[in-house]
C-alpha cells in the first residue's frame, strides 16, 4: 500500500500526547514539571476519550462505514485509537511509577500506602475517618443483573466486594468518593511532606462501614463518558456530520472507557464489566494511582521552588509606559505582544483606563473563556455603570466553563451591560475588543485582536499574539464584524479583516493560490504558519499542491496535523515542527512571502474545518513593518529550536530536533523570554537609553 | 469644531441600510461604519401593492436596532437623515408604513422621488466627473438599475444633459420571470425581450450617444469584483463588454439557489443579479460600448455629501439647477432679462432680510428659480399668467429640484401677482405647514423685487436697506424718479407688509 495521504487525526492527537508525555521522561526538566507534564498527560487524555472516542463509538453504532482521510473505517479508527492510548497510559504510568515516584520521595514527597503507615499516621488516618471523612461517604448496594445506576463522569469511585455464602448472589456496593473530598490526605513525616491517596484511607477503614463484613476486595474505578451533543458537534464535527440525524438523539450517554488498578481480581474486572455492560476495549487497567491529573495540585506544592523552573515573569512592552494614558501612546503607534513573554496588563489596563475616560463612549468585547473575578469584567460593568454602551458576546459553549460563563454573565447584566450569549448555530471564537472614542479629531476606535482568550490566567500560560491598534479601516472592519455577528446587519465586505465562517477560508486560499503562481513563475514562493492544528484537507491538500509548485512551506503545529510531510512529489517541501515546552504554544501566526514584500496575519483560528466552517473566527493582517518582524523572530525562534522542537518526519513520526554539529542548543521559548526581558531592561534602565538599530530584513530565498 | 457624526438610512427595494460617518469641517467624509439587513419591501409591493404587515414590523426592528448603534455614538435625531425609494413610493399604504416607522422608531423618512434620486446619485458620482483623467471621455452615461426603477442620468463632463427613469426593475424583472415560471434556459430571452421594450421607448433620446457608462448598484460591483477581486473601491472598475457578457452568461446558468452557494450572496442580492447584469450589458451593447465602468458609489453618499453641505449646494451644482433653469425659461420663451432683474433684486432682499425670515441657501436658490421663472405662464397667455406659471412649474422637471421642491418654487411664482394664498387654492394647501410659511416668505419678497422692476428698464441696480422701528426703507441710490415703482409696490408690498410685519417704502437715494 501506498503511504496515506493523510495522517489519521487520532492517531495524530495521541503523538501530541506522546511529546506531552517525553516532556515528562526528560530529565533535564525539573522534577515537579515532569511531574505536572505527566498530570497535563491524564488531563489530555480525559478529553480525547470523552469527545473523540466518544464519537467514535457513536460512529461505529450507526453503521456508517465511511472511511477517514487516512483511508480507515471508524471499528479500525476506534481499535488502533484505544490501542494507541492504552500503549501510551503504560508508558506514563510506567514513568510515573520508576521515574517520577522514586525522585518524588527522595525529595521528601513521600506517598504512604495502608501497607506503609506507621502507627502515628494510623492512628492519625482512624481519628479523621471516623471525624470527617466517614460521615460523607454513601455507600450503594449494586447487582449486576439490575440497571446501572449512574455515576459521576471521571469520578473515582470504589468497588466493595463482600463475602457471600456458597450459592449466593455476589454481593457488591459502591462508594462515591465525590463532593468537596480532596484526594490527597496530608501526613506527618519528619523533614518533608507525606500524603496518602484517599481511596487507600477508605480501603484502611473498610471494616468502619462494613462492620459485619468479610470484605474481599476494594479496588477503585473511573470511568469516562461520551460527552454531550454540543460539545462533540464542535470538538468532532468530522465524526458528527456523518452520523444519522436520529443519532443525535444519543442514547444516556454511554461508558467509553473504565480505569481500574491492575491489581483488580479477575472476578471484579469482570463485574465491573457487566455492570457497566463494556468489552474488554473499553477496560483500561493502569499500574499505578488513578487519574494523574490530581497531581496537578502536588506538583504546585509550596515551598518546593528547587524542584521547578525559575519563574519567567511577564515583562512589560518597552516603549509602552504604564504610567500615562495608553490611548495616547496606542493612537501614536500600534503596539504588538506576545503573551506570556509580554505582560497581559495593557490589555486589562486599557479596558480599566477606558471605563473612566469620558470621552470613550462605547466598549464591545467578545469574552469565550475568562477568570473568575477578572478584572476585565469588572472594568466592563463599571464602564455600563458610567452610562457607556457596552456590549458583551458571552460563548456560552465554552465547554466545561459554562456555570462560570453564566454567574459572571448575569452580575453583567445587572450591571447595564448587554449580554448577547453566543450565536446561533456557531461557536464565537474570535477574540476581539473595539473601544469607541469621542476624540477632537472625530471617532477613533481602539481595538485589541488576539490569538488568545480574555484570561489573565491562561495568558501567563499560553503562548499567544495581540495586538492593540487604532488603523481606522481595521477598525470599520471590527465594527461590522461585530454588527454582523450580533444581527444588527447583514454580514458585506471587510476591508482587511476576514472572519470565519465567511471570508477567512477563501482569503487564506488566495494567499496560498498567489504564492502558488509566484513559484510557478519561477519566483521566490514561501509559506509560513503557526496554530494548534492542522486537519482540514481541503487546505492540507492546498498546501500539498503548493510544494508540488515548488512552494516552501515551514508549519509549527503544536498538536494534531493530518498533513504528512516530506512524500516525494507531494510533501517534499513542507516541514512541520512541533514545540511543547512550558508554556502551551497557542498562537496562530500565518505568514506569506507575497514576492518579498510579506504579508503577516494573526488568528483565531485553526485549520480545522470546525474553525474554518462552523465557528466565529477573526484573522487580522499584521502590516506595522516593524509588527511583522517581531512576528517573524516568533517563528524564526520556533523553526530554529533544537531543545524543544519535534519535527514529523516522512515516516509519519515525530523526531526530536538536534543542534547541528558546533551549533548551541536552541529553546525558542527561553529565547523569546531572555529578548523580551533584555528590551524591557534597556528601556526602563534610568535615563540612558540605548538603541537598537533595525537591521536590513534578511531576504529569504527559496 | 469637532467633526459631526451623521446617520443616513436608506430604505430600499430589497433591504434597509445605514451608514455612519464623520463629517470634518473640510467637507471630507469619514466612514465609521455600515448597517445593512435585509427587508424585502420590494418583493412585497411590486406583487402586491402593498407592504405587508409583517414586512412593515422586520424594517421596523432594523431601524430599531440601528438606533442602538446610533444611541452608541450619542447621533440625536437632527443628524439622521432617512429616505425611502421606489418600493414604499409606490405602496398603496405607504402613509400607514411612515407613520408606523414614526411612531416605533422615532425616525421620519422622506421619499425620496426620480428627481431626488437622481439628483443624489449625481452628487454621489461627481467626484469622478471631477477626475482630471477623465477628460477624454465627454459625454457620460450613468446608470443604476435598482429594485423598481432604472435611473439614467446623462451629463457633459460635469454638465447634466438630462435624467431619465424608466420603470425597468431588476426586482421586478425577476417577479416577471417567477410570475411566468421562466425555465432557466429561457431567462436571457424573457430578460432582453423586458429590456428592449424599455430600449425601443428611448430611442433617440440617448443622442448623442454616450462614449463612456457608469455602473451603480450592488450587481454591478458584484460583476466589479468577480473581474477583479481586489479591485480599488476609490476608482472606477473597468470592465469590457465582452468579459461582462461572458460572466453574466455563467451567472444565466444559475438559480438563484445555486448563486447563494456559489458566491455566498443573501437571496435577496441572488434574485436580482442576472436580471440587472442582462440589463446593463444589454443597454451598453445599445449604445455600441466596448467597456463599462463599475463605481462603489452609493446613494448614501450623495446623502452624506449633501449633509457634509448642510442644507446648502456645492456652487457647481448650483451652476447645474441653474442652468437647467434656464434651459426651462428657453424653452417657454421667458422674457430673462426681466426674470434676472427680479431675482437681483429679490436675492439682495433675501440676503438683507435673514434675521427676519431664517431661510438658509437651498431657499435662496428656490427663490432665485422662482424670479427667473416667475413669469413662464405667460407662454400660455398673459392673462392669468401667475396660474399658468404654476401649472407648468409643477410639471417642468428642472434639475435638482425635487418634487417638494419644485412644489415651493410653482407657488412662489405663482404668487407674484394678485391673490396672495387663500384656504381655497389647492396647490397651496397641498404644501406642508413649513412649506406654506417658506411660499409665503418667498412670494413676499418676490413681489417687492418685482415691483421695483416695474419699469423693465433695469433702472434701479442697486438698492440699500434701512430699518427704521417699523418701516424698511429702500433706497435706490442715483434713481429720480420713482413714481412707477411705487405706485407698484403699493400694490405689491401689501403682501410683505403681512408676513413680515413691517412696512416697506421705498425712497431716493443719496448717490
Amino acid at each position: 500500500m501506498s503511504k496515506p495521504r493523510y495522517i489519521n487525526r487520532e492517531s495524530s492527537w495521541l503523538d501530541f500526547n506522546t511529546r506531552v508525555l517525553e516532556e515528562a521522561q526528560d530529565t533535564t526538566n525539573p522534577l515537579l514539571e515532569r511531574l505536572k507534564f505527566a498530570a497535563i498527560t491524564s488531563n489530555n487524555l480525559d478529553e480525547f476519550f470523552m469527545v473523540r472516542i466518544g464519537s467514535l463509538h457513536d460512529l461505529c453504532a450507526s453503521k456508517v462505514a465511511k472511511r477517514d482521510p487516512s483511508g480507515m473505517t471508524p471499528t479500525e479508527q476506534l481499535n488502533h485509537a484505544t490501542e494507541k492510548a492504552k500503549s501510551l497510559v503504560t508508558e506514563q504510568y510506567r514513568c510515573f511509577r520508576e521515574d517520577i515516584e522514586p525522585a518524588l520521595t527522595e525529595a521528601g514527597i513521600v506517598r504512604i500506602t495502608p501497607e506503609t503507615a506507621n502507627h502515628e499516621q494510623s492512628e492519625q488516618l482512624r481519628q479523621l475517618f471516623e471525624e470527617e471523612l466517614g460521615p460523607t461517604l454513601t455507600p450503594a448496594a449494586v447487582r449486576t443483573d439490575a440497571p446501572m445506576p449512574l455515576y459521576a463522569n471521571l469520578k473515582l469511585h470504589l468497588l466493595v466486594r463482600l463475602k457471600t455464602e456458597p450459592g449466593q448472589h455476589a454481593r457488591l456496593a459502591v462508594i462515591p468518593l465525590i463532593g468537596d473530598l480532596s484526594r490527597f490526605v496530608s501526613l506527618r513525616v519528619p523533614d518533608g511532606y507525606g500524603y496518602m491517596l484517599v481511596e487507600d484511607v477508605v480501603r484502611m477503614q473498610i471494616h468502619q462501614i462494613f462492620p459485619n463484613d468479610e470484605v474481599l476486595e476494594v479496588i477503585p474505578f473511573r470511568i469516562t463518558r461520551n460527552a454531550d451533543m454540543a460539545v462533540s458537534e464542535d470538538e468532532a464535527l468530522d465524526l458528527v456530520t456523518q452520523m444519522d440525524a436520529v443519532l443525535t438523539e444519543r442514547k444516556q450517554s454511554g461508558c467509553v472507557r473504565l480505569e481500574l488498578p491492575v491489581s483488580a481480581t479477575r472476578v471484579a474486572q469482570k463485574q465491573l464489566r457487566t455492570l457497566f455492560g463494556i468489552r474488554e476495549r473499553e477496560m483500561m487497567p493502569v499500574d499505578g494511582p488513578l487519574d494523574l491529573s490530581a497531581y496537578f495540585s502536588i506538583a504546585g506544592l509550596p515551598g518546593y521552588d528547587r524542584l521547578r523552573q525559575e519563574d519567567w515573569e511577564p515583562q512589560p512592552l518597552p516603549r509602552l509606559d504604564m504610567g500615562k494614558s495608553l490611548f495616547d501612546q496606542i493612537a501614536a503607534k500600534p503596539r504588538l505582544f506576545h503573551h506570556p513573554f509580554h505582560s497581559f496588563d495593557p490589555v486589562v489596563k486599557l479596558i480599566e483606563e477606558a471605563a473612566d475616560d469620558p470621552q470613550v463612549i462605547a466598549i464591545k468585547q467578545i469574552l469565550y473563556r475568562t477568570s473568575k473575578g477578572s478584572p476585565i469584567v469588572a472594568a466592563l460593568m463599571k464602564a455600563a455603570e458610567k452610562g457607556k454602551t457596552v456590549t458583551v458576546i458571552v460563548e456560552l459553549k465554552a465547554r466545561f466553563d459554562e456555570a462560570r460563563n453564566i454567574e459572571w454573565a448575569r452580575a453583567m447584566e445587572q450591571a447595564g451591560v448587554q449580554v448577547i450569549y453566543g450565536v446561533k448555530g456557531f461557536k464565537t471564537h474570535a477574540k476581539l475588543l473595539i473601544i469607541v472614542r469621542r476624540e477632537p479629531g472625530g471617532i477613533r476606535r481602539y481595538m485589541h485582536f488576539g490569538t488568545g482568550n480574555y484570561n489573565e490566567g491562561t495568558a501567563k500560560l499560553y503562548t499567544d499574539v495581540s495586538m492593540l491598534t487604532t488603523d481606522a479601516e481595521l477598525g470599520a472592519d471590527a465594527s461590522l464584524f461585530f454588527n454582523t455577528i450580533t444581527g444588527f446587519s447583514q454580514p458585506h465586505r471587510f476591508n482587511r479583516l476576514a472572519a470565519s465562517p465567511l471570508t477567512l477560508r477563501d482569503t487564506v486560499a488566495t494567499m496560498i493560490e498567489g504564492e502558488i503562481k509566484r513559484a510557478k513563475q519561477k519566483e521566490p514562493a514561501m509559506i509560513r504558519a503557526k496554530f494548534n492544528s492542522l486537519a482540514d484537507t481541503e487546505m492540507i491538500n492546498l498546501l500539498y499542491k503548493a510544494s508540488k509548485a515548488g512552494v516552501k512551506i515551514e508549519l509549527l503545529v503544536r498538536g494534531i496535523c493530518c498533513l504528512h510531510p516530506g512524500i516525494k512529489g507531494l510533501s517534499d517541501n513542507i516541514r512541520v515542527v512541533s514545540i511543547i515546552d512550558r508554556f502551551l504554544e497557542h498562537s496562530r501566526i500565518f505568514w506569506f512571502n507575497h514576492g518579498g514584500n510579506p504579508r503577516a496575519f494573526i488568528s483565531s483560528a485553526d485549520w480545522m474545518t470546525r474553525n474554518l466552517d462552523k465557528r466565529v473566527e477573526l484573522m487580522t493582517p499584521v502590516d506595522e513593518p516593524d509588527l511583522l518582524e517581531e512576528l517573524e523572530r516568533i517563528l524564526d525562534a520556533g523553526f530554529n529550536d533544537t531543545v524543544k522542537a519535534r519535527e514529523l518526519g516522512k515516516d509519519g513520526a515525530y523526531h526530536r530536533v538536534a543542534p547541528k554539529k558546533g551549533e548551541e542548543p536552541l529553546r525558542s521559548q527561553e529565547v523569546l523570554f531572555r529578548r523580551a526581558e533584555k528590551n524591557a531592561t534597556r528601556a526602563t534602565r534610568g535615563g540612558r537609553t540605548t538603541f537598537e538599530p533595525h537591521r536590513p530584513r534578511k531576504r529569504r530565498r527559496s | 469644531m469637532n467633526p459631526r457624526t451623521v446617520a443616513v438610512i436608506d430604505i430600499g427595494t430589497a433591504s434597509v441600510r445605514m451608514a455612519l460617518a464623520d463629517l470634518e469641517e473640510n467637507g471630507s467624509i469619514r466612514f465609521l461604519e455600515k448597517l445593512n439587513q435585509s427587508v424585502r419591501l420590494g418583493q412585497d409591493v411590486f406583487s402586491r401593492g402593498r407592504i405587508r404587515r409583517s414586512t412593515i414590523e422586520a424594517c421596523v426592528r432594523t431601524l430599531q436596532s440601528f438606533l442602538q448603534v446610533l444611541e452608541e455614538y450619542r447621533v440625536g435625531p437632527e443628524d439622521i437623515r432617512a429616505v425611502a425609494s421606489s418600493a414604499v413610493q409606490e405602496a398603496s399604504n405607504r402613509e400607514a408604513f411612515l407613520d408606523r416607522v414614526a411612531m416605533a422608531t422615532g425616525i421620519t423618512i422622506e421619499i425620496v422621488d426620480e428627481a431626488e434620486a437622481t439628483r443624489l446619485t449625481y452628487l454621489s458620482v461627481l467626484p469622478f466627473l471631477q477626475d482630471k483623467r477623465r477628460t477624454a471621455t465627454a459625454h457620460t452615461l450613468v446608470m443604476e438599475v435598482g429594485g423598481g426603477r432604472t435611473e439614467l442620468l446623462r451629463l457633459d463632463n460635469e454638465a447634466i444633459l438630462d435624467t431619465r427613469v424608466i420603470r425597468l426593475g431588476s426586482l421586478r424583472m425577476r417577479n416577471l420571470l417567477e410570475t411566468q415560471r421562466t425555465p432557466l434556459d429561457q431567462t436571457e430571452a424573457v430578460l432582453k425581450q423586458e429590456i428592449n421594450n424599455h430600449l425601443v421607448q428611448l430611442e433617440g433620446s440617448l443622442d448623442p450617444s454616450p462614449s463612456s457608462m457608469i455602473l451603480l448598484g450592488g450587481e454591478a460591483r458584484f460583476m466589479a469584483t468577480q473581474v477583479n477581486p481586489e479591485w480599488d473601491r476609490s476608482d472606477l472598475q473597468t470592465i469590457p463588454l465582452k468579459k461582462w457578457k461572458s460572466i453574466t452568461n455563467k451567472l444565466l446558468g444559475m438559480t438563484p439557489e445555486d448563486l447563494v452557494d456559489a458566491y455566498k450572496l443573501t437571496f435577496s442580492d441572488a434574485e436580482t443579479l442576472v436580471p440587472a447584469a442582462v440589463a446593463m450589458g444589454r443597454f451598453a451593447e445599445a449604445m455600441k460600448l466596448k467597456e463599462l465602468h463599475v463605481s462603489d458609489v452609493t446613494m448614501r453618499d450623495g446623502l452624506l455629501r449633501e449633509l457634509s453641505q448642510r442644507d446648502g449646494w456645492s456652487e457647481s451644482y448650483r451652476k447645474q439647477m441653474l442652468d437647467s433653469a434656464l434651459q426651462v425659461a428657453d424653452k417657454f420663451s421667458v422674457d430673462l432679462g426681466h426674470g434676472r432683474e427680479v431675482a437681483g433684486l429679490a436675492l439682495y432682499l433675501f440676503d438683507e432680510l435673514v434675521d427676519e425670515h431664517h431661510l438658509g441657501p437651498r431657499h435662496r436658490m428656490l427663490l432665485e428659480i422662482a424670479c427667473l421663472l416667475h413669469e413662464i405662464g405667460t407662454f400660455i397667455s398673459p392673462n392669468s399668467h401667475h396660474k399658468h406659471s404654476l401649472y407648468i412649474l409643477s410639471h417642468t422637471p428642472i434639475f435638482g429640484l425635487g418634487k417638494r421642491d419644485a412644489r415651493i418654487v410653482a407657488n412662489v411664482a405663482r404668487y407674484h401677482r394678485r391673490s396672495t394664498p387663500k384656504p381655497t387654492h389647492p396647490s397651496y394647501q397641498a404644501l406642508s405647514r413649513r412649506d406654506r410659511i417658506v411660499v409665503q416668505q418667498l412670494s413676499a419678497i418676490l413681489r417687492i423685487g418685482d415691483a421695483m422692476a416695474r419699469s423693465r428698464g433695469r433702472r434701479i441696480t442697486k438698492i440699500v436697506c434701512e430699518r427704521k422701528e417699523d418701516t424698511l426703507f429702500l433706497r435706490a441710490p442715483g434713481v429720480d424718479n420713482l413714481h412707477l415703482e411705487n405706485s407698484a409696490l403699493r400694490v405689491k408690498g401689501r403682501m410683505f407688509e403681512q408676513v413680515f410685519g413691517m412696512n416697506v417704502i421705498l425712497v431716493k437715494g443719496t448717490s
